[in-house]
């Protein structure tokens, strides 16, 4: 299976949120990360979250290395979310409303 | 999806942007490029559970419009975009559904109708096709 090729949604998320280059950024239901690899590399930080564990096993496994300093993963229901450090530049909602 | 939306609020820089993401309530349509055009096969199955994708889609749509009318918070921007799955056959878009969805699934008879269609072309293309809609979201209060 070959998932938006196009670049369709991270080229519309791009769009919509610049602030993602260089910013600090909370996703929301990251699942094995399919998303958040897309733009993870222009941020400052990402964390991901997600109740899926296995999903964010997956992710953790299939994680390229120059993202892993970037990125930290959390198996956390979105009612646990805090700010871990400080406030966050974008909130990402990645099909999980 | 309303507390989500709040607790978000409360994370972010004053002034800082939610993105939602989320398919809108249409099905998602089983297609296949021919090369002559697109021919629509089928949508996948829903099973008519509140957990149907549809619904739930449905469900964060209105979520939002009731923060927006009461006034918690502005939609600043909006964009729709396709989200598609590319298989390479009925077979593998069958499987991968059913390893990865609960609440809805190929149809043996949109699968069929797949397989005749990719059968009279040779370089047809197939792929699972949702409208997914993106909002940038300002709060205006918490």
């Amino acid at each position: 299976m070959r998932l938006d090729p196009e670049g369709n949604e991270s080229g519309a998320l791009a769009a919509l949120a610049p602030e993602l280059a260089g910013g600090r950024v909370l996703e929301i239901g990251s699942g094995d990360g399919r998303l958040t690899r897309r733009y993870a590399d222009r941020a400052r930080a990402v964390i991901a979250t997600d109740p899926d564990q296995a999903a964010l096993a997956k992710f953790e496994r299939s994680m390229p290395a120059h993202l892993r300093e970037r990125i930290e993963l959390r198996a956390e229901p979105w009612h646990r979310l805090e700010p871990w450090g400080g406030p966050f530049t974008v909130v990402i909602f990645a099909w999980s409303l | 999806m309303v507390d989500a939306l709040r607790l978000a609020g409360r994370l972010l820089v004053p002034g800082g942007p939610v993105i939602d993401l989320h398919p809108t309530a249409e099905p998602a349509h089983v297609e296949i490029e021919t090369g002559a055009g697109t021919v629509h096969v089928g949508d996948l199955t829903e099973d008519g559970t509140e957990r149907t994708p549809s619904r739930r889609h449905a469900d964060a749509d209105a979520a939002l419009a009731a923060l927006v009318q009461a006034g918690t918070v502005a939609v600043d921007a909006r964009r729709e975009i396709a989200f598609r799955r590319y298989a390479d056959s009925p077979a593998e878009l069958q499987q991968y559904l059913a390893e990865t969805r609960t609440h809805s699934w190929l149809s043996d008879d949109t699968r069929r109708q797949a397989e005749s269609v990719m059968g009279a072309h040779r370089t047809a293309v197939l792929w699972l096709r949702e409208q997914v809609s993106l909002s940038r979201l300002r709060f205006i209060r918490s």
